[in-house]
């Protein structure tokens, strides 16, 4: 039973509620007693059972997850209905619909995203991050609203967008709207927004493990211990759900086998990782140049710019019909082998044209599920190829299309982790797990040489929000105590020294403070004078163990942060630097201006010089 | 940019960037305890789902729907003969109900008929790697192999949709399979598998009599004749009202030479008004007056028979040669035949010169005295059948029954 006065420090109601008066002793008829020892008895219990906010918060992911899983559910089929409706249900429409459907509907998605719903625009990954960053955790719902609405016409009518990052922010908006209601705490509803960030790409992936990677390797940018257990509850709670309600199969057909033929197909997994690492580069540009030009565009334009690229999508679905919408279902007959090599190269170049022209119109969708396109296109055709040309050493095309996707997702959104477990995930094998890292990491690796700002960073500042890069973070020099401390200088005295004897040994030496070890104790400091005032008194045969307890010093290890450091040290005058091993075995000290003076070295260096203007060019 | 701010009127804090306080904006300015909201999300959460259940319930049963007209569409294609109209419509089917193996199994099917062989053979693969033991995913994997020549894959895919899962009846379906693949392999003229199939079918087979006459006229074609007339027995044990199954042990028992048992089966089905029966029992009974062979007859009877077929075969050797234009003169004395080369002799003149040669000795006297003698007379009979056949075409009447009896005989004809 848990303690009602801790259950009470932290229950829900933060007023006093009748229930939790205190107990007095009852007086009167004995009715009247026994009715008041039962109210005591019941007050008891419903403190017992009041939830804290630790154990709310966990409730509340589960309930993000299941309402984030509704939503992607009903989103799915949204898109589908609007598809059936403007398209008919035949694979391919007639000519005149497949180019006036986006093209009208363009118009209407230019009208709403301008007028109705002004929030929808932009990526939500981004829009997640900036709830997190900047508005305490807060995400419109009409921004909910609007992105379930219009992206499900705009995906519908075969603009070349995704319904994932719309689906990541269904979740994060319920979770906002939420974690609001439930009145947390400011940190708590910050921390929320992501939990219901996952829910909702976990449920359009139907892959949790990925979705968890990708909101902790994007968003927030940290292994958070105390929102990890938030974060798996929520996607587990909306897989769940899409499962219940659409079935466990992955969002894309795949094929029963992957496996790697012979290690020398391990070269061509090589070369589908620098051709994956060029097409990002490619993809990357054609956004990053295009989309600050349509932007700066007069406003009224920005109307007709979805409706143009309607058109132009239309076009090229004209000729590829396969690159309009989200396009699992040809991602699924690519991996299936059903495309020859050249094909498979025209839908990746095609689908790449279609989304930039998508994108940068304005029409709110995701980037994901075009990512997985384009991949899959580029691996199937090299898998192609391969087998073309090597028969005996190529390994199921499906593979390359899997391992394509993953290349993609570590090239062009720079996500390295989540581009590994995706493919894992997705697939079900970990046979596979030697192509899918040489073929991401050189992508990843290609990226990172020829683009400076990743993808969703270069979009937050296209959009003059300055948000924290994750990748940046990740690679910034940590300064450690190592680096900042300095050698023992004075003696090191003992706790069972008496202060005469302890000023004899310090008699002469420059230093001001001295350590004194204690033993199991720990260490504390004491000054010259200190020991000349204890023996003036009268103190000098009594030990220094009968210090007063204020004196008494925390200890660092070598390998901690100068971040922990500024922290521990506080008002000390030093604190000494202990062996992890033997904590009473000293190997430096630290001050506070050797931390100050650590910081100014790192911040005069050239590499930091170099970031800090990185940071100033955004 | 705004700090952060509390709103004047109901308190809460205002986030950064927002102009309005979000809370008092709402149009239920509610500042619930965080219970009743718990509670109300719990029922908002019972709403959605129930919400979302009635639009999947319904999204299903549009799928179903779409799924089933076209494929009703492929079929109609398919009827009319157009498999490759066909193959839009059930592509188009199985987008709308994907795990439909009906469908998945017709798009393979119409792949097959519009002569795509390699994309049929790479789909059902895909389907056979899912469910290996699905009967007709391998039937239809084995169909392809068939259309490509590939008999050890037909066998082996034959082999797997008979030991395969089918939907129902499993016994009558194996049956049916393995009597495809009899078929198949006696086409393709590979007796020996042909024959271990045979044996397994007719181990198999029920106590039928169709399914028992099919495996007879199947063990007919392989040929074997033995476990022919076997299925047919029992065929005709259990009904014996099958002109079909009288016929077949007619033929087989007139296969194996044993002409008195083929004449009682093909008495009996020449009776149905078989033509082919009549044909072949007049042949039996011509064979049953001519056969010299006959040990239950007198020695009288069996020389007299050696006789006759002797003349016949010399009046076979003229008709033949008269056809082609040949004179046969026999040899005046042994050291003209001598001077003759044989090489440039025509077989016809070979056998001729030893009819002449033998002819003084096939008399009943000479006959009676030398026993063996009458194997000599019958082997010239029937090589000279067997050339009168390859000089001047098949045999007919007594000459037919003599090249049997030829062949029975251990003879080439």
């Amino acid at each position: 039973m848990q303690d009602p006065k801790v259950a009470s420090a932290g229950s829900l109601t933060e007023t006093q509620s009748p229930a939790a008066a205190p107990e007095t002793t009852p007086r009167g008829s004995a009715p009247q007693r026994w009715r008041a020892r039962l109210s005591s008895i019941v007050a008891h219990i419903i403190q017992g059972l009041a939830l804290r906010e630790g154990n709310l918060f966990l409730l509340l992911a589960v309930i993000i997850g299941l309402v984030s899983g509704l939503l992607v559910v009903c989103f799915r089929i949204a898109i589908d209905w609007t598809h059936l409706w403007l398209f008919g249900s035949g694979l391919t429409a007639s000519p005149l619909r497949t180019l006036l459907v986006p093209t009208l509907a363009g118009l209407l998605i230019g009208v709403l995203v301008m007028k109705v719903f002004r929030g929808v625009r932009g990526s939500g990954v981004n829009q997640t991050k900036a709830a997190v960053y900047i508005y305490d955790g807060y995400i419109p719902f009409r921004t909910v609203i609007g992105k379930f609405l219009i992206c499900a016409l705009a995906i519908g009518t075969g603009q070349s967008l995704g319904p994932e990052d719309p689906s990541l922010q269904f979740g994060a908006g319920v979770a906002s709207a939420l974690g609001r209601r439930l009145k947390f705490s400011r940190e708590k509803i910050r921390m929320i927004a992501p939990v219901g960030a996952v829910a909702g790409l976990a449920a359009a992936f139907n892959a949790p493990i990925s979705a968890s990677i990708f909101v902790l390797e994007e968003v927030i940018g940290q292994w958070n211990a105390g929102v990890l257990g938030a974060i798996i509850l929520a996607a587990v709670s909306s897989v769940v759900v899409l499962h219940i309600f659409l079935g466990p199969e992955p969002i894309f057909r795949l094929p029963t086998s992957f496996r790697l033929a012979h290690p020398a197909e391990l070269f061509a997994y090589a070369i589908l990782g620098v051709i994956g690492g060029f097409s990002s580069l490619l993809f990357y540009r054609l956004l990053a140049v295009l989309r600050p030009k349509l932007k700066a565009l007069p406003s009224r334009t920005q109307y007709f710019q979805p409706a143009a690229a309607g058109l132009l999508v239309g076009m090229i679905g004209l000729a590829f019909p396969q690159v309009m919408g989200a396009g699992y279902y040809y991602i699924g007959v690519a991996m299936h082998g059903d495309y020859v090599w050249h094909i498979l190269a025209l839908l990746a170049i095609f689908k790449i044209l279609a989304t930039t022209f998508s994108f940068v119109s304005g029409t709110p969708g995701g980037m994901f599920a075009p990512t997985m396109f384009v991949g899959a296109m580029i691996g199937g055709s090299v898998g192609a190829l391969e087998r073309h040309f090597f028969p005996h050493l190529a390994g199921p095309v499906g593979t390359y299309a899997l391992v394509g996707i993953g290349v993609l997702f570590a090239g062009f959104l720079r996500a390295p982790m989540t581009s590994v477990f995706m493919v894992l995930e997705v697939s079900g094998n970990y046979s596979i797990i030697l192509p899918v890292m040489v073929a991401n990491t050189i992508a990843y690796l290609i990226s990172r040489r020829y683009i400076d700002v990743p993808l969703f960073d270069l979009f937050s500042r296209q959009d003059g929000i300055d948000l924290p890069s994750m990748e940046e973070q990740r690679e910034e020099l940590a300064l450690r105590v190592e680096d900042a401390m300095q050698p023992v200088m004075g003696p090191v005295l003992n706790g069972r020294q008496t202060f005469a004897d302890a000023l004899q040994a310090v008699n002469g030496v420059p230093e001001q403070h001295f350590l004194v070890s204690l033993g199991s104790r720990g260490w504390s400091a004491i000054t010259q004078e200190m020991l000349q005032w204890q023996a003036d008194e009268g103190k000098g045969n009594e030990t220094l163990s009968t210090l007063p307890a204020n004196t008494r010093l925390p200890w660092l290890h070598p390998d901690q942060t100068l971040d922990v450091a500024l922290r521990i040290i506080g008002d000390k005058p030093l604190v000494p630097v202990v062996s992890r091993d033997n904590f009473t075995k000293v190997e430096g000290v630290i001050t506070l201006n050797d931390i100050l003076r650590s910081y100014r070295k790192q911040f005069a260096s050239p590499l930091h010089t170099n970031l800090a203007h990185s940071h100033v060019k955004k | 940019m705004q700090g952060d701010k509390t709103c004047p009127r109901c308190g809460q804090i205002i986030p950064r960037g927002e102009g309005d306080c979000p809370y008092c904006a709402n149009p239920i300015p509610l500042n619930l305890r965080r219970e009743t909201t718990l509670l109300l999300s719990l029922i908002f959460l019972g709403v959605v789902f129930a919400f979302t259940a009635v639009i999947v319930r319904a999204y299903k049963r549009q799928q179903l729907a779409l799924g089933g007209h076209w494929y009703t569409r492929g079929e109609a294609a398919m009827k009319a003969g157009s498999p490759q109209e066909a193959l839009v419509d059930f592509r188009t089917a199985l987008r709308h109900s994907p795990d439909n193996s009906a469908y998945q199994l017709r798009f393979a099917q119409a792949l097959i008929d519009a002569g795509k062989l390699d994309e049929a053979r790479i789909y059902l693969i895909r389907l056979w790697q899912t469910n290996p033991a699905d009967g007709q995913v391998n039937l239809e994997l084995a169909r392809v192999a068939e259309r490509r020549d590939n008999v050890p894959q037909v066998v082996n895919y034959f082999h797997n949709a008979i030991d395969g899962v089918w939907p129902a009846n499993d016994e009558q379906q194996h049956l049916t399979l393995r009597e495809r693949l009899c078929r198949y392999l006696i086409q393709q003229n590979h007796r020996p598998e042909a024959l271990a199939e045979l044996a397994a079918l007719a181990a198999q087979a029920p106590n039928s009599p169709r399914v028992l006459t099919r495996v007879g006229g199947l063990s007919l074609q392989v040929p074997d004749y033995a476990m022919a007339l076997k299925q047919f027995r029992r065929s005709l044990h259990l009904d014996a009202k099958q002109p079909l199954a009288w016929e077949g042990a007619g033929k087989a028992a007139f296969a194996q030479g044993d002409y008195h048992e083929a004449r009682y089966f093909l008495s009996h089905a020449s009776q149905e008004g078989n033509s082919e029966a009549a044909r072949l029992l007049e042949t039996t009974d011509t064979i049953l007056q001519i056969n010299p062979f006959d040990t239950k007859l007198p020695m009288a009877v069996r020389r007299r028979r050696v006789q006759i077929a002797f003349a016949r075969a010399l009046d076979r050797l003229q008709e033949c040669a008269t056809t082609l234009h040949v004179s046969l003169t026999a040899p005046t004395s042994p050291s003209s035949k001598q001077d003759q080369p044989t090489t440039t002799s025509s077989p016809l003149e070979k056998v001729y010169a030893e009819a002449v040669a033998l002819k003084p000795k096939v008399t009943e006297r000479s006959l009676s005295q030398n026993p063996d003698l009458m194997n000599s007379v019958m082997n010239l009979v029937f090589n000279i059948e067997q050339i009168s056949a390859q000089q001047c075409g098949p045999p007919h009447g007594m000459d037919l029954a003599l090249s049997l009896l030829a062949t029975q005989n251990g003879g080439s004809p």
